[in-house]
């Protein structure tokens, strides 16, 4: 009995429990290697993983660093088109008719069909990468920062006109502060397919990136390099997601109550 | 302070025109407690947007402090049902934000203001809590701030859309109180609608009673016992009672009951 509370309540086991899950998972995988006897060009050990990162720990950062600019810069340009175009379709709705069914077309569109067109556009430097990366994030953080800016209580908006509030006032004061948690929720969708975009731009037409990495390991059957350029994908992924939520909590303090 | 000539508003519903309010005439005293009665859907609300400016009446003139009402005004509060606080400021910037949305004051006014913001907050019993945020608060300490917003620019004119309704019995006798007492210390005309013949009959020195669709004066009630008045105690029982038994009388036609319970918002927007 002390022990289940312990297990669900304690804060060090809400640190603990993932580590164990994490530690088990990859038990599993070395077992897995052993005991079926897998060939290492089809699944490497994690250990072989591992020293495949630590022959070349520089390499890879680097790598990782190219993809991290890339996510970063589309990521950041996503946040500058799309939040003024969510306002600007919020606040007319002819401008969202004529708009929004062209949104949803080019989100339709599989991204990865338009990497090599890119590249034919835009040669082999980051702009394809960094489009690339805009491409693909832009629609959750329009759709969510849309639906915030209509989520505003009617009785608030009351309040702020029996106030006599400008609409420049209204807007700051009220609306805008009032969408940033379901900004907030969009842009948490869209961190992490921003690292997925980064990846689709890097598998043509790049020279460095992780996505470069891995598809060059596959040609020359690396699995180990691509696992390793996997993993620390992901972990970038992670990092960077947590640092949005970390962000939310710095900025947002009210809003993990109210929703 | 507050009159209504000939007053009617009608709205455009999907079904047609509904007629909300008509024929209404009202006259409101300077430093004078009006409760507006009736049942759901009379159009007591839009009689209050009327005055508060947030609505043009389709007929009829409404003037305010002797002005023709045009839009709202900064000497008129409104005060809503729920406590509309603006969820990111905390307790004592939420009373601020009718001095912040108004502008133009010099910083000793401001300060001034804010030492008001702190009065008023420690007179409603929130003394300790003025840098909490509202979530952290009780559904009827919410709504004494929203009283408190209300009451920062010292209103000519206080109009409360049933601002206890949401509230539970306890807070309410409370918060009823505290309103006589308020009312009685800085002598602003106030118009409550409720649909509470209770609440009617223990905070109003006149009671409007209307009559639902479309919403017309049945009669208005004068209350004369004398203050303070208690939901909970009170020395002169056999009145209230008479009184409240005519307001019953008043509001249940052709026998049917008085929907007292009802807490849905009349459909009035």
């Amino acid at each position: 009995m002390t022990q289940r509370s312990w297990l669900t309540s304690s804060r060090s086991a809400a640190v603990l429990l993932p580590v164990v899950g994490l530690i088990g998972a990859i038990a599993l995988w070395w077992l897995a290697v052993r005991a079926f006897d897998i060939e290492p060009f089809l699944l490497p050990t994690p250990g072989a993983v591992l020293g495949r990162f630590l022959e070349q720990p520089g390499f890879l950062l680097e790598q990782t660093g190219v993809s991290f600019v890339e996510t970063i810069t589309g990521f950041g340009l996503a946040i500058v088109v799309g939040v003024p175009i969510a306002l600007l379709i919020v606040r007319s709705v002819i401008l969202e008719r004529l708009v929004y069914p062209l949104l949803l077309a080019v989100n339709a569109i599989p991204k990865i069909a338009i990497a090599p067109l890119l590249v034919v556009w835009w040669g082999f430097g980051i702009g394809p990468k960094i489009l690339m990366v805009l491409l693909v994030c832009f629609f959750p953080i329009v759709i969510s920062t849309a639906q915030g800016m209509k989520s505003t209580p009617a009785e608030l908006v009351e309040l702020l006109r029996s106030l006599k509030a400008s609409r420049r006032q209204e807007f700051f004061k009220l609306r805008l502060t009032y969408a940033l948690p379901q900004v907030f929720t969009g842009l948490k969708v869209a961190i992490s397919l921003a690292v997925i975009g980064s990846v689709i731009s890097e598998f043509s037409g790049a020279t460095a990136g992780l996505g470069f990495v891995i598809s060059t390991s596959g040609a020359s059957a690396d699995t180990a390099l691509a696992f390793a350029a996997i993993g620390l994908l992901s972990l970038m992924s992670i990092v960077l997601f947590y640092g949005l939520v970390l962000l939310e909590h710095l900025l947002l303090p009210w809003a993990q109550e109210t929703g | 302070m507050i009159r209504l000539d000939g007053v009617g508003q009608v709205f455009e519903g999907r079904g047609g025109q509904v007629r909300a309010l008509e024929e209404i005439d009202l006259h409101v005293q300077a430093n004078e407690f009006v409760t507006v009665i009736g049942r759901s859907g009379c159009g007591k609300s839009t009689l209050l947007r009327l005055i508060a400016g947030l609505l043009p009446p389709t007929y009829g003139g409404v003037v305010v402090a002797g002005d023709p009402v045009t839009g709202p005004r900064r000497d008129v509060s409104f005060m809503f049902q729920r406590p509309a606080l603006l969820p990111w400021r905390s307790v004592v910037s939420n009373v601020m934000l009718p001095v912040e949305i108004s502008g133009g004051d010099s910083e000793r006014t401001k300060a001034q203001y804010r030492d008001r913001a702190h009065e008023l907050l420690e007179l409603v019993g929130l003394k300790g809590f003025e840098r909490r945020l509202p979530h952290e608060l009780s559904g009827g300490m919410q709504q004494r701030v929203s009283l408190c917003r209300s009451l920062i620019r010292s209103p000519k004119v206080m109009l409360m859309d049933e601002p206890f309704s949401a509230l539970d019995a306890l807070t309410r006798t409370e918060l009823s109180a505290e309103l006589q007492r308020i009312q009685m210390e800085l002598a602003t005309t106030i118009v409550f609608v409720t649909h509470s013949i209770e609440e009617a009959v223990v905070l109003s020195d006149r009671v409007v009673v209307l009559t639902p669709r479309p919403g017309r004066l049945r009669e208005i009630v004068d209350i004369d016992i004398p203050r303070p008045r208690s939901l909970a105690q009170n020395a002169h029982l056999t009145e209230v009672a008479q009184i409240s038994g005519h307001l019953h009388g008043l509001l249940s036609e052709h026998g049917r009951p008085v929907d007292d319970a009802e807490p849905a918002p009349e459909a009035s927007r």
